[in-house]
């Protein structure tokens, strides 16, 4: 069953912008799905378009299986945006409760689940501390218990580690993980590719308001480069006895038997998959390149 | 009732952290304070809790200048001064960034996304913004209700009928205010503005009262000199017995004796009265348009000073003097009648502006048109809410 799904949808902004040109999405539930773009790409209005924060132009989108901006629905969805502005006045605690309020849920459950949140995050000690004194990560982290507060089905994340120290992103990531195993589908918007690559089961890259490609980072890579070492002379074929090469494993296995039946001593025979940032910087070279 | 009581609960988290809030509550607090420092008994009045003692002939228990002075007080200081104005403008200022704050990006972000009307949410949010206003209003209106049972030993219930006037008179500022702070987002714009429009809704008040004052007091003179009451009663130099009574009266002239007066002066006269006569129609005529025009213009408009009116009305009699007059003719040793026969006497002969406007206006019109005002102010503040991107 789908958590997420979008078909062709379109955003334009006053003035002319537009900042999604047909967006088809689909994100399953129980996975983290990452999307990754540069700024302007479209992310933040594509997230805002799905919480009916901003109004779609033309197109259809569904969350949890109910077209968006279906109230009840929105009660099992989490949500943090991208630079969030809780009330300062507020403490840790009384944030977690004021949206656990406004969600719907009882008394008795938003006080359990609340401190609950704050104890996952790692708060609790803080947690009656006005939002005002907080540092950035410890409001991030305020920020993700109220995500989290209603176990929602679905939790979208507009940069959740953003300005959270190296600690603190590794505490952000066990806690999402943490979350997924429970259920929950996590869609997760972020410039930070490799903490996207070691968190994410899908993800997508958007350009200019368009999904260009989505998949598993291992789909995404395509055929996988390999390098390969040897002791002696280049065997004919190979350009250098230090190379790398790409192809599937049998093509590997190949160029491996090869090095070997003309004698060689292999010293290093590795696969170097192509990582997440190499992806995305190919496919806004890409980018570049189509346009005129 | 949720969201509502959500919302109430964080716009007074939000007030309380505002310095301005305590502000106004400090000095409400201290005016209730000063208010129950003042005691009465049946030999005069006592200050500071009992402390001090002074014996006073009509600032006693149980004397109707202590009554009408007390809710003059009350009505002409504390409400028509304090809550109505005073703290109006500090609620206004202190308030003025709530909506803005509230529609700032990354705040409005997290509410939208939650399972709630904008409707709703926008609504919550007014209706718990109001709370600056009650607060301090409710604070002094209990607190004059105890000093009145302490100082004149009765429960003066209408003194809460202040509570509804003044939230609905700040409430028509307030819906400006947040109007302004939702299109432009800006605290000092929203501010800035509602004073601007404040000023223009009393300068249309005052406009609409003064051309109707003008167009009575001209009538009042085209009939004087429809009538003839307009013509001098010269003071003439006598020369020889004085004339008979008879002859005096018919016209107020002595025809016989008076030396200036001739046939000539007599058609200038006439002349004269028939320019003046014009004159006045085209004065009177001008002011009955200008009152129409001012009248028109202020249909849709929130009817403050006749509010606040009607709040006095409900707390003292229509025709007590106001606190001022009452006091002075109090401490003067008069008894608090001949203040409101004299108050009456000056109404009839300025044919009181404020009593004019009275007779033309009806509770339900300036209520009605009041909250109407307010409802059509915030249908556009929602209507741009609900249809905006954040």
């Amino acid at each position: 069953m789908t958590a997420i799904s979008t078909q062709g949808l379109k955003k334009r902004y006053r003035g002319g912008i537009h900042a999604l040109r047909g967006v088809d999405l689909q994100v399953d539930r129980g996975e983290i799905f990452g999307l990754i773009g540069p700024n302007g790409a479209g992310k933040s209005t594509l997230v805002k378009v799905l919480l009916t924060i901003v109004r779609r132009t033309s197109g259809s989108a569904s969350l949890l299986g109910q077209p968006v901006g279906h109230r009840p629905t929105l009660a099992k969805i989490g949500f943090l945006p991208e630079h969030h502005r809780m009330p300062r006045y507020l403490t840790g605690r009384q944030a977690v409760l004021y949206y656990a309020r406004l969600l719907g849920m009882t008394k008795r459950e938003r006080e359990r689940r609340t401190d609950e949140m704050i104890d996952i995050v790692g708060m609790a000690q803080a947690a009656h501390r006005k939002l005002g004194t907080y540092s950035k990560g410890m409001q991030q982290r305020i920020g993700l218990a109220q995500a989290f507060v209603n176990e929602p089905e679905l939790v979208v994340l507009d940069e959740p580690t953003d300005g959270v120290d190296p600690v603190g992103r590794v505490e952000i990531r066990e806690v999402l993980l943490q979350m997924r195993e429970r259920g929950a589908a996590i869609f997760l918007n972020s410039h930070l590719l490799s903490e996207l690559e070691s968190v994410c089961d899908r993800v997508a890259i958007m350009l200019e308001g368009t999904v260009r490609r989505q998949g598993t980072p291992a789909e995404l890579a395509g055929n996988p480069k390999w390098r390969l070492s040897y002791q002696g002379p280049p065997v004919e074929s190979h350009s250098s006895n230090d190379f790398t090469f790409e192809g599937d494993n049998q093509e590997a296995q190949r160029q491996l038997d090869l090095a070997r039946q003309q004698g060689r001593l292999i010293t290093h025979f590795a696969r170097e998959a192509m990582t997440l940032e190499e992806l995305f910087l190919a496919e806004i070279r890409d980018q570049q390149e189509d346009q005129p | 009732m949720n969201l509502l009581l959500a919302m109430l609960i964080d716009t007074w988290r939000e007030l309380t952290s505002r310095f301005l809030f305590w502000i106004v509550l400090v000095i409400s607090v201290f005016i209730v304070l000063l208010l129950t420092s003042v005691g009465f008994d049946e030999t005069g009045i006592s200050l500071w809790w009992g402390l001090s003692h002074s014996e006073h002939e009509l600032l006693r228990r149980g004397t109707r200048n202590l009554d009408v002075v007390y809710r003059a007080f009350f009505s002409d200081v504390l409400v028509g001064f304090w809550l109505t104005y005073a703290a109006t403008f500090l609620g206004l200022i202190s308030t003025a960034s709530v909506f803005p704050d509230f529609l700032s990006g990354g705040g409005v972000d997290m509410l939208l996304a939650k399972p709630r009307r904008r409707v709703s949410i926008f609504m919550a949010k007014f209706v718990a913004s109001l709370l600056f206003a009650a607060v301090p209003v409710t604070l002094v209106c209990l607190g004059v209700l105890l000093s009145m049972r302490m100082a004149l030993g009765v429960w003066e219930f209408e003194i809460l009928y202040a509570l509804p006037y003044v939230l609905l008179f700040y409430s028509s500022l307030f819906a400006v205010c947040v109007l302004v702070g939702t299109v432009t987002r800006s605290a000092l714009a929203s501010v800035l503005l509602t004073v601007v429009i404040w000023g223009l809704f009393l300068a249309a008040s005052t406009v609409e009262s003064t051309a109707g004052y003008a167009y009575d007091q001209i009538q009042k003179n085209i009939e004087a000199v429809q009538n003839g009451d307009d013509v001098p009663k010269r003071k003439r130099r006598r020369r020889g017995p004085p004339p008979k009574q008879a002859e005096v009266e018919k016209d107020g002239f002595d025809f016989a004796e008076d030396d200036d007066f001739n046939e000539k002066s007599l058609q200038e006269s006439a002349f004269t009265r028939a320019a003046r006569l014009a004159s006045l129609e085209e004065n009177a005529a001008d002011a009955a348009l200008t009152e129409r025009i001012a009248s028109a213009i202020r249909w849709p408009l929130p009817k403050g000073v006749e509010i606040i009116d009607l709040m006095r009305e409900r707390i003292i009699p229509e025709d007590a003097p106001n606190f001022f007059f009452a006091f002075g003719m109090t401490m003067g040793g008069q008894p608090i009648e001949l203040a409101e026969a004299v108050g009456s006497l000056a109404d009839q002969m300025t044919d009181n502006i404020l009593s004019a406007r009275k007779v033309r206006r009806s509770n339900r019109y300036v209520i009605g048109t009041t909250v109407l005002f307010q409802a059509i102010t915030l249908g556009f503040a929602i209507g741009w809410f609900s249809r905006r991107d954040y």
